[in-house]
């Protein structure tokens, strides 16, 4: 009897001890963290990135692309010529976000959106979201041309000048060092430059990120065009691109070599005339610089 | 002892009957104990927090309302915590990746944690204004430091709403602050944390 009594005793005395001293533990449960960046910067290299602005974000996005470097010292490894796109986003919504560009290559206006459809996720033990998904749809014409049809033609070809482009961007950051993605593509332009040129251009960009060390990380950015026009003045080639990027609390700098001139879809998914590994590699830059314009949070400031 | 005391007593006054029935009644109200030790923890899993740090070129402001913390008012033990990539910044996700990447290291350290004991003896249950200080060890970054935080508490029939204000040192928590934005990141932060205790029934309930 006397034991029974003791024994409870004991073991309900172990009971309430334990139970509190872990009354203040917290559970050592997962939490759900959104990667809302697998790239940096609104696109890797030439291609498109899955990231969207956020809110009341407003992006500055200036990119160049130089001369060719074997054109040799004569004109400074191609540094003399330079071409550039000007470029303004704006983060409608978390998810939505809105872009206009000007490049002086072709003097092309583009004007795009991107949604965001998936967010991956990371932090639960299981039902974690394994893929960012975005969507972006643009439309770009060459005021040049235009003008030239114009002009020819005593017409306004405006609408038949512009050039659609789709793209499903799929990314998924494999770790905090390694992300890639893929951007199945569809360009349709309304009318081509020669006669029985292609209306529809497929192609597939993919793209990888490995971060380095702290703030810089290697690039690594190619596009395969399934159907690459065999009508073309000039031999055309894929898009490829390698650099680096480094990035601080509000720019992303992003220097790389490429062989393609245009920075929009229409560009240099169709009009890529040097072959990169035949020296036709360009430098270039592209620099990000992200103002808040409507915080989230307020009281913050910049000089 | 108590135990052994009631049995001795018992066998003097009832019989064999009611003695087999002790342990039994030992037994329930010694396990209600566990259960009423827990009405006594108040908690919150929503506490807004804000981080300033104002430097000369630059200020820079971080939200979060997912504070999380647990107090047991007879013990006036606490322990709160903070996951550290639920902040929002005022300059939006660049700084909220940098400052998760090159200042907290997030992958390593998730949370910032604070676990100690409120020195002040006083009814947690009674309505009225103090002011109290709370001592305890504030973890962040890796490191443990000793912390003392006062606090101002407003006890409203049985919920406890709490106002503290602490200055952080990045330095003392192995925080290093690049020379090149020396200007733009201050090397104090003041946290200010505004929350609501509530008592919890049981750990279920909680969330």
């Amino acid at each position: 009897m006397k034991f029974l009594v003791t024994t409870t005793i004991v073991f309900v005395g172990t009971i309430t001890s334990w139970a509190q001293t872990d009354s203040l533990d917290f559970g050592n449960e997962s939490e759900r963290i959104e990667i809302r960046s697998a790239f940096n910067g609104n696109t890797v290299i030439n291609s498109q990135s899955t990231n969207v602005s956020d809110q009341g974000q407003l992006s500055v996005i200036i990119g160049h692309r130089f001369g060719t470097v074997n054109e040799g010292f004569y004109n400074f490894y191609g540094l003399d010529e330079a071409v550039m796109r000007m470029g303004f986003e704006y983060g409608l919504y978390d998810n939505i976000t809105v872009g206009i560009g000007r490049s002086t290559a072709g003097k092309n206006y583009d004007g795009y959106l991107k949604y965001r459809l998936l967010t991956q996720t990371k932090g639960l033990s299981s039902g974690n979201v394994p893929l960012t998904i975005t969507l972006f749809a643009s439309t770009a014409f060459s005021s040049q041309r235009l003008r030239i049809l114009n002009e020819a033609d005593d017409k306004n070809y405006f609408i038949d000048n512009l050039v659609y482009t789709y793209q499903t961007i799929i990314s998924r950051q494999l770790s905090s060092r390694f992300s890639f993605q893929l951007n199945p593509t569809l360009i349709h332009k309304n009318l081509t430059e020669v006669e029985g040129q292609l209306h529809n251009i497929y192609a597939l960009g993919s793209a990888l990120r490995v971060k380095l060390k702290g703030k810089l990380s290697l690039n690594v950015d190619y596009s395969y065009v399934w159907n690459k026009d065999k009508i073309a003045v000039n031999k055309l080639y894929d898009p490829i691109g390698i650099g680096f990027e480094v990035v601080t609390g509000g720019h992303v700098f992003k220097l790389h070599f490429t062989n393609s001139v245009g920075i929009i879809e229409k560009e240099f998914l169709t009009n890529t005339t040097n072959n990169f590994f035949k020296g036709e590699m360009r430098f270039g830059f592209t620099l990000l610089r992200s103002f808040i314009v409507k915080p989230k949070v307020k009281g913050g400031s910049i000089y | 002892m108590r135990g052994r005391k009631t049995i001795n007593i018992s066998t003097s006054i009832y019989n064999e009957f009611t003695m087999k029935k002790i342990p039994v009644i030992l037994i329930l109200i010694l396990t209600t104990i566990p259960f009423l030790s827990n009405g006594q923890i108040y908690s919150t899993t929503k506490g807004a927090i804000r981080l300033e740090g104002v430097a000369q070129q630059e200020t820079i402001i971080a939200e979060s309302k997912s504070l999380e913390g647990k107090l047991d008012i007879t013990t006036r033990k606490f322990n709160f915590r903070q996951s550290l990539s639920r902040f929002s910044f005022s300059q939006g996700e660049l700084q909220k990746k940098d400052a998760e990447e090159k200042y907290w290291e997030v992958d390593k350290y998730p949370y910032a944690t604070f676990k100690g004991t409120v020195i002040n003896e006083i009814d947690f249950t009674k309505n009225g204004d103090y002011g109290v200080a709370a001592k305890g060890i504030l973890s962040m970054h890796g490191v443990d430091n000793e912390a003392k935080i006062s606090l101002k508490l407003k006890i409203i029939d049985g919920s406890i709403a709490v106002h503290a204000t602490y200055k952080v040192f990045l330095s003392d928590y192995n925080i290093k602050i690049p020379r090149l934005v020396v200007l733009k990141v201050s090397e104090v932060f003041e946290a200010n944390c505004v929350f609501l205790l509530r008592p919890s029934q049981s750990p279920i309930a909680e969330k």
